[in-house]
């Protein structure tokens, strides 16, 4: 017995790696897919040349810690909307992953939008999978060095544009273009290009579906958001089963066949390589390949379609599917609750903050008036995109007073304005009992042009003896 | 995200090197990435080590 157990102590935990030849199908899931990633390669590319106002219209500006989303500025100070964001992108995708699967791995994540595209390019240049693995297989010649060539031509400038692309999220594209026309790009920004480039080709041209398969986290917890009411690709095995060849016309059921003609069509077109009749496995990626690959079959044999289909496994085992259960409703509900709240902050987020900083030199002066003074930097962040006078004041006047009763600091939009204030306090306060000792105080910044909108910061006014 | 929101670098290098040219936040926070970026590849080799330099457990 024991010599035909495997050693496990010597055992890999790497599989070697097959090269995976999908062959191309039609139908409409893959019609879906190519329309899926027009639409978000056509956002990706065309989103950063649109331009809002004087400038591009989606920009994260880091050098000026500021991000720009159409008529939206976030600053650092932000920080909770865009993490607000990422819980609910996490949220949408627990939430679509309950209830229809792995949407968002076959028809929206970029490693299959993309690598959707190389492989398009790779038909072009290279054939169909079985030109392609022949071509592989057949040792060095013309041409073969011709469309490979030709294939890395197309992938490397592919690959570069969307390093471009990408970094025109970051610094205006525009100027981009215009600096790399003349060569005068900046050392960082040229690293980034190539950095993004880089890891396009590698992902989408070379690692493929081992990206799915070891790379990505979701991969391994998606089953987790799964029961046996959520929508996957299934094969019906009781209709399939057994599999076998057979001419067209003849009945599969009298000659003891079931429906699957054992084409391997299924497995040609899987990206990742797998056979959906072997069950559902984490690498199936969803994309329906297979359901059109097979459908395709079917119609041709005149059986129904449908063998290789989206189902939940209550529905295979003959019970009622649930849309509505327990967990999309939580998930549900805290997106739905997730998403008011975020557009509720948005819509009453102030666009103005300020931050007072007491003066680090001297904590107090006496003046030659007996006064006591303190000296603070205002900090004010106009946080909208128009330019606006603000007026400051001291929210409990009583024995404290500004110099100059009413200063005025016009502050540009979207940028920080340091404007210096003194505050005085009379001497005649000091015999007070209670005024000998440092006290908090209230600045207030107010809009000229709109009075409702404030903001406010505390600091401490320092006395001797303080 | 968190690293842009919470971390300026140009105070902190100003602090440690107050003469002299400083260079740019787009370098300041690129190396920041990349050292993130170094922190995970070191994270992914030392698991691809321990992988292929402890046998697998026969029991």
């Amino acid at each position: 017995m024991n010599s035909v157990e495997p050693n496990l102590a010597d055992e890999s935990y790497y599989a070697p790696h097959q090269k995976v030849y999908p062959r191309e199908v039609e139908g409409t899931f893959s019609r879906l897919r190519v329309s899926a990633a027009w639409v978000l390669l056509g956002v990706f590319y065309v989103l950063p040349w649109i331009s809002w106002g004087e400038r591009q219209a989606i920009l994260f500006d880091l050098p000026a810690r500021k991000f720009y989303l159409f008529g939206l500025t976030l600053w650092p100070q932000d920080f909770i909307f865009l993490a607000w964001l990422l819980v609910i992108a996490a949220l949408s995708l627990f939430f679509f992953t309950a209830v229809a699967g792995r949407l968002w791995c076959g028809y929206a994540c970029p490693q299959t939008v993309w690598t959707e595209v190389f492989l398009w390019m790779e038909r072009v240049t290279e054939g169909d999978r079985a030109r392609r693995m022949k071509l592989d297989a057949a040792p060095w010649s013309p041409e073969k060095f011709c469309r490979k060539a030709t294939k890395q031509f197309l992938w490397v400038t592919f690959a570069l544009w969307t390093g471009f692309t990408f970094v025109g999220f970051f610094t205006p594209i525009t100027d981009l273009v215009t600096r790399s026309m003349t060569f005068s790009l900046g050392g960082w920004e040229t690293f980034w290009v190539l950095f993004y480039g880089f890891a396009t080709y590698g992902n989408a041209g070379f690692l493929r579906e081992q990206v799915c398969k070891y790379m990505c986290p979701y991969a391994r917890f998606q089953s987790a958001m799964f029961d046996r009411d959520t929508l996957i690709i299934t094969y019906e095995q009781k209709r399939g089963e057994p599999r076998g060849g057979r001419r067209r016309g003849i009945d599969a059921r009298a000659v003891g066949l079931g429906d699957c003609t054992d084409c391997t069509l299924c497995v040609q077109v899987c990206p990742t390589g797998i056979d959906i009749r072997e069950g559902l496995q984490y690498e199936c990626i969803a994309c329906a390949a297979c359901i059109d690959a097979c459908n395709g079959v079917m119609h041709k044999m005149g059986y129904p379609r449908g063998l290789v289909r989206y189902d939940t496994q209550h529905a295979l085992d003959h019970q009622a599917t649930r849309i509505v259960r327990p967990r999309v409703v939580v998930y549900g509900a805290l997106l739905a609750l997730l998403i008011a709240g975020f557009v509720t902050a948005l819509a009453i987020r102030k666009p103005l903050a300020l931050d007072v900083l007491h003066d680090r030199n001297a904590l107090y002066r006496i003046t030659d008036s007996g006064d006591i003074e303190n000296v603070y930097t205002l900090k004010i962040m106009n946080k909208a995109e128009q330019p606006r006078r603000f007026v400051v004041s001291l929210a409990e006047t009583e024995g404290y007073r500004l110099d100059p009763e009413r200063p005025i600091f016009e502050v540009a939009g979207g940028e920080v304005f340091n404007g210096a204030v003194r505050i005085r306090r009379g001497a005649w306060e000091e015999r007070a009992e209670d005024a000998r000792s440092s006290a908090e105080i209230r600045l207030i910044i107010t809009a000229l042009d709109n009075p409702s909108l404030q903001a406010s910061a505390e600091s401490r006014f320092f006395v001797p003896g303080y | 995200m968190i690293f842009f929101a919470f971390v300026d670098p140009s105070p902190v290098v100003a602090v440690l090197k107050p003469t002299g040219t400083l260079p740019d936040r787009t370098a300041l926070y690129s190396l920041g990435f990349l050292f993130f970026f170094g922190v995970c590849t070191l994270a992914a080799s030392l698991t691809a080590w321990l992988i292929n330099s402890h046998p697998r457990d026969a029991s």
